[in-house]
């Protein structure tokens, strides 16, 4: 059924030329995940086996926060990771959301309590939509590995990050620009079993902060999940061939208009492969041109972060549109979906 | 030298700066000692860990468990308790545990008002509330008993209880530094008398006045209020004159030098046992040495941290002054305190390379920065960068253990500015032997290992000996028990100024070609096969030989020599061992490790020879093919001689053979009859 729906939304995406799909459909639908995965990423007991990788794309307003629950013994071998810690709500504004705080919100229903560490925190690039959170997270969680581009920034709030992971006691690991095999090497033992995560790019001296940004692949049980951060067209380009074909697509910089180019996505895309646009209340983003190239090519398997934002009721932006990805079982099944309902909320 | 982590030297990555710590878990490290808990336990939570006497296990940072302890020497009888100056109650709530529970001596006095005073608040802590801290002083001439006093503060109108002391005292001149993480707490000049509390809500207000009180039952023991006016983030308030003031001010305009807090210390940064000296220049404190000052930047500076502070950033978030943190002293190293003390070549399958680490030990008693400080591995073009820290501090005493992946590091303690990692690619090849570079910023070598001629043992590291001091390098597992100590001392105690506890070391001599002898050998046995073919060992000397690294060869049918037992560890001590092809049928032996022992298949028809090596050194023993009937072993002519010839055994001895004993049976390592 649900593959029905995919392929007849993506046949009618394609057949409409024009189609206007910047706003998605609204309402819970087959991407809504089972209740037996949501309870499965909520209610993880310490100490107890992890058999599959989760990620989830935790809806932080203006975009993600990718949070890493890699398969192993919770607390021995199974790892934290957190990429990004979305905005801090500073200064007050309806544009600008308390990411930071949607992030605890989460990891709190999922029972990763407050004093829980996280393995790595990586901030893929000194934007404040990204690292705003950042003292937020470090207030709840000691973290061991504070990885960043290493790209010097002079916002505040950037300072303050790095200030908060360090006060902290985290280790700062400046991102290695030329040995991305290196980090991808080194990272098989303690960032989950069985598991690989390679960063793919990392550029200090890029011409803008999105194109520092880092980048990751993970590769669980044969499957790829592609982690764009903010990088562009530019960065896309550079990947080489050994990268992909992937299971799961984070798309780049909020779906931005140089994101996800028709060459990149032919090339990367795994069939059966799904997408997630770290979306939220940019004005402009995603891109129009870059949904319906994405939902060309995925279908139904395209699911956003800012899913019915911005509409009539302009729900909250932050909180409630969170993605979550699972690979599980020997052959690697993969499964995407949102965690909760799409539930209307009365508007602000 | 004084050296301020901010501007003073070159970064060599964009990303560098200076540090700004939380002072919680500053003090937390004055003396703590970590290990990992197995489990992810909640900071300032009770944690399994066995500690030392006097010490508590409270869970810091990471995971890690520390033992917390006193910087200072274990008490004198005079002094208090047995369980060690300054040590805090890990703090469960269920009360006074251990020795941290004693009682409060009776020479404590029960304070009355003015006995006990608040001295320093910090309301608006950064970067987190983690920094909020309560300074109690105790002015009087003697010690002060905490049990049954309250500290409370307003939340609106009403009196809140933040903290309930249960027991310890608080020495004369001294002072008490309270923050939300009870691992922090912290008297520097230490404390005989281990104080006790319960924590109670511990966040307070940024803005509104405030009233904080100390109260012994109905008892006003002290009370400060003022205006949150004068609450700025970052920056305590403090007495104004420190101590004597009824009123509260800004740090900054009660130190002289503009410090923004002084947790525990007098506003100058030096203790109040000591009368308030201004801290040394350039020497690390054996407490941590903190410093709160403003640093070089001057109060408002941009302290960008870790950052480059500044280079346009986003236009939504322009450059703006973020005040300075506290800084402390972290001077670069001088030659000979940081050591390479221990390192894994061969980790153990299945992680293998992740386990392999290289310890580096600061001995100094103070911090040294890490301001490129470079792991190198000798190659064909001189010193190979692997790992490349741009700037951190090492605590000092301590020591950090470094593995490929950073997520593995280990620092002991943990350091109050943690690295910043520009290049790790640490890989130790097994077989290359190639040298490890310990090099400064400039490239210059401060300490090298060589394994050259070493034993390399999958598993087991090899650690200086005697530990931190030594130049020679053994086993890990001669020194003391386990196989490798990343982090501590051989014996898992935390390094100190005075080096490593001297552990009881297996006296276990390398062997020479007078004390290990080829006694005896059964060429042809009597059995079928070659199960009975055996090869003596004998230690004829006094003491235990070292086994690691020796090879037993024998020879084939064609000449040429293979490698039938691999010795990885043990000692043989004096006396004898028979060597067989079968494992099970070794006499002696039984607890040396071995990494090959395979069947002997000594030649019946050709010339037999059999050698031991141990790195240069070749033990050889010739037989003539046929030298001796079937089942007769050939045995030395005078027994553990290795000078003399080879006789058939029966020529000199009613048996055919003696594997492990003398030629009459009788046990070596006895005085010959």
């Amino acid at each position: 059924m649900r593959v029905a729906v995919g392929i007849a939304f993506a046949l009618t995406l394609a057949g409409a030329g024009c189609v206007d799909i910047a706003l998605p459909p609204v309402g819970g639908g087959p991407r809504v995940c089972s209740a037996e995965m949501r309870a499965g990423f909520l209610h993880t007991e310490p100490g107890a086996e992890r058999p599959d990788l989760w990620i989830a794309f935790v809806d932080v307003g203006h975009g993600d926060a990718t949070w890493l629950r890699t398969p192993g013994t919770v607390g021995v071998d199974a790892a934290e990771i957190l990429i990004d810690a979305g905005d801090d709500g500073l200064p007050a504004a309806p544009h600008v959301p308390d990411g930071g705080a949607a992030v605890l919100e989460l990891m709190a229903r999922a029972g990763f309590a407050p004093g829980h560490p996280l393995d790595v925190l990586a901030i893929t690039h000194p934007d404040k939509d990204h690292h705003g959170g950042t003292a937020a997270v470090l207030a709840r969680h000691p973290v061991g590995v504070f990885l960043d581009p290493g790209r010097g920034a002079g916002g505040p709030t950037w300072i303050r990050a790095q200030r908060a992971a360090r006060s902290a006691g985290a280790i700062r690991w400046v991102a290695p620009t030329d040995g991305l095999d290196g980090a991808g090497r080194w990272s098989t033992g303690r960032w989950g079993r069985d598991l690989t995560v390679r960063l793919l790019a990392a550029d200090p001296d890029a011409r803008t902060d999105n194109g520092a940004s880092l980048v990751f692949e993970v590769l669980f049980r044969g499957r790829r999940v592609l982690l764009m951060g903010d990088a562009g067209a530019e960065v896309e380009a550079r990947l080489g061939p050994e990268v992909g074909p992937v299971d799961v697509l984070r798309t780049g910089h909020h779906g931005g208009a140089d994101t996800s180019t028709s060459a990149f996505l032919d090339r990367v895309l795994a069939p059966g492969a799904s997408a997630v646009i770290s979306a939220g209340e940019w004005t402009g983003l995603p891109h129009r041109e870059v949904v319906q190239r994405l939902a060309e090519r995925v279908g139904g398997r395209l699911l956003r972060t800012d899913r019915g934002d911005g509409g009539a009721s302009r729900r909250a932006a932050a909180g409630d549109d969170h993605v979550v990805a699972r690979i599980t079982g020997a052959e690697g099944a993969v499964e995407v979906c949102f965690l909760d309902p799409d539930t209307e909320r009365a508007p602000p | 030298m004084t050296a301020r982590i901010s501007d003073e030297a070159r970064a060599p990555i964009p990303g560098r700066r200076r540090w700004a710590g939380s002072l919680w878990f500053a003090l937390l490290l004055a003396s703590a000692a970590l290990t990992a808990c197995g489990e992810p336990c909640e900071t300032g939570a009770v944690c399994a860990r066995t500690c030392p006497p006097g010490g508590a296990p409270i869970c810091a940072a990471h995971g890690l468990c520390a033992c917390l302890l006193a910087p200072d020497a274990a008490p004198t009888a005079a002094e208090g308790p047995e369980a060690g100056p300054g040590s805090i109650d890990p703090g469960s709530d269920a009360g006074p545990t251990g020795a941290g529970g004693e009682e409060a001596p009776a020479a404590c006095a029960t304070p009355g008002p003015g006995d006990l005073l608040i001295n320093e608040l910090m309301l608006d802590g950064e970067p987190t509330e983690d920094a909020e801290f309560v300074e109690l002083v105790n002015p009087g001439p003697g010690p002060v008993a905490l049990a049954g006093v309250e500290l409370t503060s307003n939340r609106g109108a009403d009196q809140v209880r933040r903290v309930e002391f249960t027991g310890g005292c608080l020495p004369a001149d001294a002072a008490l530094a309270v923050f939300s993480e009870r691992g922090a707490w912290v008297t520097p000049g230490g404390n005989p008398w281990p104080v006790t509390a319960e924590l109670r809500s511990f966040g307070f207000a940024n803005g509104g006045d405030f009233d904080f009180r100390l109260v012994r039952g109905e008892a006003v023991i002290d009370r400060v209020e003022g205006s949150g006016d004068v609450i700025e983030p970052g920056v305590s308030l403090n007495r104004q004159p420190d101590r004597v003031g009824p009123a509260m001010a800004s740090h900054r305009d009660v130190d002289p030098g503009g410090r923004t807090a002084s947790p525990g210390r007098c506003p100058g940064g030096g203790r109040y046992e000591e009368g308030c000296p201004d801290p040394p220049p350039g020497g690390g404190g054996g407490d941590g040495g903190l410093d709160m000052g403003p640093g070089d930047a001057g109060v408002g500076e941009v302290d960008p941290a870790w950052g480059d502070g500044g280079d346009g950033g986003r236009g939504s978030e322009p450059d703006a002054a973020v005040d300075a943190g506290p800084v402390f002293e972290c001077p670069l190293p001088a030659p000979g305190e940081l050591r390479i003390n221990e390192v894994l070549i061969d980790g153990r399958v299945p992680r293998t390379e992740a386990d392999e680490f290289v310890e580096i030990v600061n001995r100094a008693d103070g911090a040294r920065r890490m301001l490129g400080l470079t792991l190198a591995v000798e190659g064909d073009d001189g010193w190979d960068p692997r790992v490349v820290i741009a700037d951190g501090c090492l605590p000092g005493p301590g020591a950090l253990a470094v593995h490929p992946d950073p997520l593995d590091w280990r620092f002991e303690p943990p350091p109050l500015d943690p690295p910043v990692i520009a290049d790790a690619r640490l890989a130790l090849g097994n077989e290359s032997r190639a040298p490890i570079a310990l090099l400064d910023e400039q490239g210059d070598v401060l300490d090298r290992f060589d394994p050259g001629g070493l034993s390399i043992v999958e598993g087991v590291s090899l650690n200086r000996s005697p530990d931190l001091t030594g130049d020679d390098w053994r086993l890990h597992d001669r020194l003391a028990p386990g196989d490798s100590s990343p982090g501590t001392c051989a014996g898992g105690e935390p390094f100190t100024v005075d080096g490593c506890p001297v552990e009881p070391v297996e006296d276990c001599a390398p062997p020479t070609l007078a004390s290990l002898v080829i006694n005896e050998v059964l060429v042809d046995g009597a059995e079928e096969g070659d199960r009975d073919e055996f090869v003596e060992l004998v230690n004829v000397g006094p003491a235990p030989l070292a086994l690691d690294g020796l090879g037993l060869w024998s020879s084939r049918g064609d000449g040429t020599l293979v490698e039938r037992v691999a010795f990885e560890r043990g000692c043989l001590p004096p006396g004898a061992w028979a060597i067989y092809g079968d494992r099970a049928d070794w006499v002696g032996g039984e607890a040396a490790t071995v990494s090959r022992a395979e069947r002997l298949a000594l030649p019946n028809e050709a010339p037999v020879v059999v050698e031991l090596r141990r790195e240069a050194e070749v033990w050889r023993a010739e037989l003539p093919a046929g030298f001796a009937d079937e089942g007769i072993s050939a045995v030395r002519a005078v027994d553990g001689d290795p000078l003399a010839p080879f006789v058939p055994h029966d020529a000199v001895s009613e048996w055919p053979a003696s594997p492990g004993a003398r030629v009459d049976g009788a046990p070596f390592g006895e005085p010959a009859p």
